[in-house]
């Protein structure tokens, strides 16, 4: 579902160039629940940012559905996007907007009819377990409600890949499990293929099936998290793994 | 004072119309053309939604011009183009003109705060959804800056009514003209002070509408 061959991303610092990502090669099947996981500035957002161009890579290529990226026009990008759905630490709802209207956005880009547009949106917040909160607004929900909408609207466009930059890490433990619960759920039922970035492996050891472990621009293992969790082959999962009873007993 | 409040009230009801004409036509204007200008010199900005760095070094020239020449200067300077649009230099619809062109780069401005206040996020995912620069505009940056906006709209209101009051002093009309001409060249200070009265109530009238429409609208605050 997802190809990235030697893929690199650099920026331009005030002195000289920084290197934010360093020949990266993943491959994500259909249907995986994918874990990116890695410390702070380890790179591992700007690479879910390169899967839909949010972050222009500087060369290599990344493929999503078999269609290479990084050579789209602005309009072809546009349409590739509405096949690949992100949710975000900050949820980024619109705040003027119903939680009905929100899940209604992504529908309104593409000219959905109005009748079509409600039923799809109420049926997805049935999924996510909202149906009563339709009419609320953003403001009026918890953080976790938030994420439930964020999600909704990520996936009414039914499309084959769901982006999910740091879901959790602005909420507590307990919604935490209930956000990774339905995500487990939503990955089964609709069968979209998830990527998820965290640095906390509780989320890998909860909800991926496969992980990639990314340290200061590098992808430095890979492989089924059963295998990497209980086997880690580097320093740095060893610590991620250490760390995880430490911060949060669970 | 009551004595001389009947005589001039006649001339205190037509000064405030007047002035409320003023302000709030050239609000409407100011907006009409401020804010696509505000718009653009978000949009177009190298951070933008649509960025077109070139373009957007002119507007802001432009919009900085605009707001660097003093009203009064500006009012008598473009009085050929006053004329030539309304017919006349005088009277309450010819200061409407130079009214609107010092407000529309204020405008702009307070457009383009309102907006750079959102959450960048908000955009971002709105782009991660397919959106295109023209839906980000019209379906995320203005209805989310809608209560700032309106906010936006008084503080403008406001300003053009001192400036409305300044066209007085070249015959524009209004409170303004009352108070220069009765207040100051007739040294009737009971004027002068009846005319401030009333400006004070305006203006006190547009912030707190201002900012009750705003709150209402605002989903934000419920």
């Amino acid at each position: 579902m997802i190809e990235i061959s030697h893929l690199y991303k650099e920026y331009q610092g005030d002195l000289h160039k920084i290197q934010a990502l360093e020949d990266i090669n993943l491959t994500i099947d259909q249907g995986d629940i994918f874990g990116i996981i890695g410390m702070s500035g380890a790179g591992k957002s700007t690479l879910i940012r390169c899967m839909n161009l949010l972050e222009k890579p500087t060369s290599g290529s990344m493929r999503v559905d078999g269609q290479e990226m990084t050579t789209l026009t602005d309009a072809q990008l546009r349409d590739a996007r509405k096949q690949i759905g992100m949710i975000f630490q900050g949820f980024n709802l619109l705040m003027q907007r119903t939680v009905l209207d929100n899940v209604a956005f992504p529908l309104e880009l593409s000219g959905t009819p109005k009748e079509e547009i409600r039923r799809r949106c109420l049926e997805m917040l049935e999924l996510v377990g909202l149906q009563d909160k339709a009419g609320a607004y953003p403001s009026q929900l918890s953080g976790g409600q938030k994420q439930r909408v964020a999600i909704a609207r990520a996936l009414v466009t039914h499309p084959k890949v769901l982006l999910c930059d740091e879901a959790t890490s602005a909420l507590d433990s307990l919604t935490t499990r209930s956000i990774l619960e339905l995500l487990k759920n939503l990955n089964q039922l609709l069968g979209v293929t998830m990527v998820v970035i965290t640095h906390e492996i509780s989320v890998v050891r909860n909800l991926c099936n496969k992980t990639a472990v990314i340290d200061s621009s590098h992808i430095v293992e890979q492989g089924l998290t059963s295998e990497i969790l209980s086997n880690p082959s580097v320093d740095i999962t060893r610590d991620l793994v250490a760390f995880e009873g430490v911060v949060r007993p669970c | 004072m009551l004595n001389s409040f009947q005589t001039y009230l006649p001339l205190l009801i037509q000064g405030s119309l007047e002035t409320i004409y003023m302000t709030l036509a050239s609000t409407l204007f100011a907006y009409a053309l401020g804010l696509p200008m505000g718009l653009l010199v978000v949009a177009t900005d190298a951070n933008g939604v649509l960025p077109m760095p070139r373009l957007n070094r002119v507007l802001q020239w432009v919009v900085n011009i605009g707001r660097s020449i003093p009203f009064i200067i500006l009012l008598i300077a473009i009085i050929p183009f006053t004329r030539f649009v309304v017919g006349t230099s005088i009277g309450t619809n010819a200061t409407i003109v130079p009214l609107v062109i010092a407000a529309t780069p204020f405008v702009a401005r307070l457009v383009e705060t309102s907006i750079s206040e959102l959450d960048k996020g908000v955009i971002e995912a709105a782009q991660a959804m397919g959106a295109s620069p023209w839906q980000i505009i019209t379906k995320v940056m203005l209805p989310e800056s809608i209560p700032s906006i309106t906010l936006g709209v008084s503080i403008t209101a406001i300003t053009l009514v001192g400036y409305s009051a300044m066209a007085g002093a070249v015959g524009g009309g209004g409170l303004g003209n009352l108070a220069i001409r009765y207040g100051y060249h007739r040294y009737q200070t009971d004027v002068m002070i009846m005319t401030i009265v009333l400006l004070i109530i305006l203006v006190q009238i547009l912030q707190s509408a201002g900012s009750l429409i705003s709150r209402k609208l605002d989903k934000r605050s419920r």
